[in-house]
């Protein structure tokens, strides 16, 4: 059979859109809420990155879906942690916030979530170390991976991880 | 803002899997031990797999010299693997306090679910009314999905106003209409867009919660305002989209405009509007699909189906009358768009939503594997193409003493056979028949060797069950076998078509189905790389080692079929990796998973046979394997196959694939002999004449058994070989004569026979895998007058079957071959068959039974 000559072709289609869902969506939740400390707040995040995962149109050639959809989602939840820190000066907003909000029973939910074992192993270390061992252990990314969606380079991320584990093994013995 | 713009401001360029320069320097045992101390960072890269081969060599080096260092490392891999465990954990944590969150929840949806249909219904009702002759896909889309929201609605519902009626949401439904009457008519693309923007506005509301609901629109309002200014150039992508369709992509979607029926869409009859309305498939523009789609609280499974029923309808002109067949026709040839739904069901209810969307894809697997080949016979199996074979004849001892063949360990022409008769009913074109490839689809229980060769030859004779006057002959070669655990380490390389034509429930999800299957055996010595072909060759998988399992899964999810057959240079980068990687004493092979041949670039069949044969002399093995109908060049397989040290299988079911790929692992990728030769002399003073059963394109010239330069097949730990002969013995002889008595040489009477009794001498030929030099070994076979029933039931059992295989190709040898005869010594054959291969025999022999013409 002959095919046309086309090489490009959308890459979306509903099937792959949903397999990506289906393994990506819990981790990037995970991953989110390392940034916002809200699941309500991360999640929201997380289906922004499909929204814009959807949006996409062509991939660039070497296009790699999980690095692609941390860096995205990272990338939102940083600003949405700014708008919330910028929000938490705002004593009139708050407060305004306070009164027009009637609290959404999952964010009652989410609010009430004890901070899981993970985060308390994970508290002693810095914020790149934490999110690089989150890429790396939760995700399986590998260090050129979490270089693509951090911005650090490969090397710093071996060293970050290396001691990282040193610090978590410290603090358990 | 176009799509266009809105990747590249959210997706800069991405320095992804590209191959990393291997080391192909060998590496330096004796080299100084480097000192490093346990703060090293490369010992956690170390652990982790991250290093190349010449540091990971380094480091273990240093290591295993320093009690200190594997101290350091041991606790670095039990801090790993705590970390994985408490990630995992934690991610069973989420999933299931969401779920409680979400149920809570529930109480809440359906006010906002109202407001989305209601607003949903009047957008579309305004855009079908100002819809332009040019038939915009994406408003085709969206009115295609409003439709059915609003079909679902209560009627009473429907408001043709430009006005909501629900106070709750009326600011921004108010807007969303304020918005969307500016932009209808020519321009109700826009509308559309701001539509899904509102619905985003919506969905981002929780988000928003802290802020003013002022604000959020204002912001929406400036997005709204990029939108606009954009909207052209998003239109021409459209267009220009549209055209692509419509030209031969697809061969089966017309883009027609949304003519006047379709704007009856206030019909309450849903099945009726859907008939008519929804003219192309949705896959040309998926993204846009997914993000223009309403607000799907409401999206029921059914709906779904009708979605999917519609698209089916318009395209093929299939009747449908129920949601199931529609979601199964719409699985057929794999195109189906679950793009709208699997996206909104993140969008909009995480769990809820996502749980009916997978239902719903099994649904459609449900389809895939019950009804698509049914379905699809006939523009289907038009294109694959088969080589003629010419039946081997009946032999004289004295024309032709020695009858030599290369073995064949394929099984691709069974699974054919079976593709046809199961799901196509239908008599398999005789050429498609591989006798000795049936014959050797199925495992026998021959004894395997004891001692030093790789492998133990089994030869018996009965009566031969066709023609009770004649002798049946079975050689067969058992492989020695391998325990899983002491399996070599294997270097694979798959290589993927992913042309369009794969696209197909029955190719490239299989594929990725069976790699899967596959994956799981590996260990962390093992290595899996993935290339795929299309228009253009790439690596989708560097060579990654077996432990990383998420990584080779990953990339295999992300595979996606599209563009034309190049196999040529996907060929060549597979044949490199496998190179780079090469394993000593290992299993070095490429794994070539197609639905057709080499068909787009300068590559000349010649030529790639050739690059096939020489990476085999550098023992780089190839395995092919077909899938689906369509275009399979069958022979061309074969050949390259064959050439390349290899094995050709078809798989047609996951069964086959796990049979391939799983079951016979330690059998298809280990090889233990090559360019396995056989060679039979027989006796003249016990055979008349002899017929190879089979083995057509492996008959070799009786020289070549000797002449260590020509290649032959392989066999695989654990695999068995057989091949049968009809013997014609000599008090029987008149009727078997091939040729006429000559007319000048007097036939020379057999002189100085000696009867002792044997009946023929088999010799075999082979080469250690990595060997040059070829050894022999000699089995005689005394004759016997044992009754077809004395023998074993393995030997009846592949006499059966090579019966079997002589009725389908119509072969004039048949004799007195009957399916009820082939049925009765099968079933007996096939009792106690745990694998269930057998019984599955069984029922294609009643198949081809029914199907036969009758006499």
């Amino acid at each position: 059979m002959n095919h046309s000559p086309e090489p490009v072709q959308g890459h979306l289609n509903g099937q792959w859109i949903e397999l990506a869902q289906r393994k990506f969506e819990p981790q990037l939740v995970r991953y989110a809420r390392s940034f916002v400390g809200r699941s309500d707040l991360a999640s929201e995040i997380v289906q922004d990155t499909f929204l814009q995962l959807c949006r996409q149109k062509t991939p660039a050639e070497d296009f790699h879906l999980g690095a692609w959809l941390f860096r995205v989602c990272r990338n939102r939840a940083i600003d949405v942690q700014r708008k919330e820190k910028r929000m938490q000066t705002d004593a009139m907003t708050m407060l305004d916030a306070a009164i027009s909000e009637i609290p959404d029973p999952a964010t009652i939910v989410s609010d009430n979530e004890s901070v899981t074992r993970i985060e308390q192993m994970l508290a002693g270390l810095s914020g790149n170390q934490q999110e690089v061992v989150r890429l790396k252990f939760q995700n399986g990314f590998s260090y050129r991976e979490i270089a693509e969606v951090t911005g650090l380079t490969v090397s710093n991320v071996g060293v970050q991880l290396h001691t990282a584990l040193q610090k978590i093994r410290e603090r358990m013995e | 803002m176009s799509v266009a713009q809105a990747s590249s401001l959210c997706f800069a360029p991405i320095t992804g899997w590209k191959p990393v320069p291997r080391q192909t320097t060998p590496i330096d045992f004796q080299k100084q031990i480097t000192m490093i101390d346990h703060n090293d960072p490369r010992l956690t890269a170390y652990v982790l797999g991250e290093l190349d081969e010449t540091e990971r060599q380094e480091i273990r080096a240093a290591i295993e010299a320093s009690p200190v260092l594997q101290l350091a490392v041991r606790n670095i891999r039990e801090t790993a693997g705590m970390l994985e465990t408490e990630f995992a954990t934690e991610l069973n944590e989420t999933v299931s306090a969401r779920k409680v969150a979400l149920a809570s929840q529930s109480e809440l949806v359906p006010t906002r679910s109202i407001a989305g249909r209601r607003m949903a219904w009047i957008v579309a009702a305004g855009l079908l009314v100002g819809v332009s002759g040019l038939g915009l896909w994406a408003i085709q889309q969206q009115a295609r999905f409003t439709r059915n929201v609003a079909i679902r609605n209560d009627v009473s519902d429907w408001l043709p106003s430009h006005s909501s009626q629900d106070p709750n949401r009326q600011d921004n439904v108010g807007d969303a209409f304020r918005e969307f009457s500016e932009s209808a008519g020519d321009e109700s693309l826009r509308g559309q867009s701001i539509l899904a923007d509102h619905f985003d506005a919506e969905k981002r509301e929780p988000l928003e919660e802290a802020k003013s609901q002022q604000k959020t629109l204002a912001e929406l309002n400036g997005e709204l305002v990029n939108e606009r200014f954009e909207n052209q150039r998003f239109k021409d992508e459209i267009s220009q989209d549209l055209k692509d369709t419509a030209g031969n992509r697809y061969p089966y979607q017309r883009v027609q405009p949304l003519n006047e029926a379709d704007s009856t869409v206030a019909a309450p009859d849903g099945g009726t509007v859907l008939a008519r309305g929804v003219n192309i498939e949705s896959e040309s523009m998926p993204g846009i699909a997914a993000a223009s789609l309403g607000s799907p609280t409401i999206l029921s499974k059914e709906l779904q189906s009708e979605i999917q029923l519609g698209n089916r309808e318009s395209v093929k002109g299939f009747i449908v009358d129920d949601a199931l067949t529609g979601a199964k026709l719409a699985a057929m040839d794999g195109k189906m768009s679950t793009n709208g739904i699997a996206s909104f069901s993140t969008r909009v209810d995480p769990s809820g939503t996502r749980e009916m969307a997978t239902e719903f894809q099994e649904s459609l697997d449900i389809g895939f594997s019950q009804n698509s080949f049914a379905l699809s016979i006939p523009e289907n199996s038009s294109g694959d193409r088969y080589d003629p074979i010419s039946e081997n004849d009946f032999l004289r001892p004295s024309d032709a003493p020695l009858s030599t063949f290369s073995i064949d360990v394929d099984t691709a022409s069974y699974s054919k056979v079976r593709m046809y008769l199961k799901n196509y009913r239908q008599l398999p074109p005789p050429d498609a028949v591989r006798i000795e490839e049936l014959v050797n689809y199925f495992g026998y229980n021959y004894e395997p060797p004891t001692g030093d060769v790789p492998f133990a030859a089994h030869q018996s004779v009965s009566a031969c069950p066709w023609n009770p006057q004649h002798k049946l002959v079975r050689v067969a070669i058992k492989g020695r076998e391998i325990e899983q655990d002491k399996r070599p380490v294997s270097n694979l390389v798959f290589l993927l078509d992913v042309s369009g034509s794969m696209n197909e429930s029955n190719k490239l999800p299989l594929v990725k189905r069976g790699i899967q299957m596959l994956i799981d055996q590996l260990s962390e010595n093992d290595r899996v790389a993935m290339v795929v072909y299309a228009g253009a060759a790439g690596t989708v998988l560097d060579s990654t080692t077996g432990d990383h399992k998420d990584v080779i899964l990953g990339a295999l999810d992300r595979l996606q079929a599209g563009g034309s057959t190049n196999g040529g240079d996907g060929i060549r980068l597979a044949y490199q990796i496998a190179l780079d990687n090469f394993i000593i004493g290992g299993v070095n092979r490429v794994i070539l998973c197609t639905d057709g041949d080499f068909n787009v670039g300068t590559t000349s069949n010649d030529e790639l046979v050739g690059l096939v044969q020489e990476k085999a002399k550098n023992n780089i093995f190839l395995s092919v394997l077909g899938f689906g109908m369509g275009n399979l060049n069958d022979s061309m397989l074969e050949q390259i196959s064959n050439k390349g040290n290899g094995n050709y299988a078809f798989i047609d079911t996951d069964i086959e694939a796990r049979k391939v790929l799983v079951e016979q692992m330690t059998g298809t990728l280990v090889t233990i002999a090559k360019d396995v030769k056989i060679q039979v002399e027989f006796n003249p003073a016990r055979v008349a004449a002899y017929r190879l059963v089979g083995y057509e394109n492996r008959v070799m010239a009786a020289q070549d058994f000797n002449d260590d330069k020509k290649d032959a097949g392989e066999i695989n730990a654990g695999h068995t070989v057989t091949a049968i002969y009809e013997v014609v013995p000599p008090e029987v002889a008149g009727n078997a004569g091939a040729v006429d008595d000559l007319k000048y040489q007097k036939v020379p009477e057999p002189k100085a026979v000696e009867d002792n009794g044997e009946l023929l001498t088999l010799k075999l030929r082979y080469k250690q895998p990595e060997g040059d030099v070829s050894q022999l070994l000699t089995f005689p076979l005394m004759d016997s007058d044992r009754l077809f029933v004395e023998s074993d039931r393995d030997f009846q059992f592949s006499a059966a079957v090579a019966s079997f295989g002589m009725l389908l190709r119509g072969s004039k040898y048949a004799g007195q071959s009957s399916y009820d005869s082939i049925l009765e010594t099968a079933e007996a054959a096939a009792k106690g068959d745990e694998s269930g291969y057998r019984t599955e025999f069984l029922e294609l022999v009643r198949i081809a039974r029914e199907l036969a013409p009758k006499k």
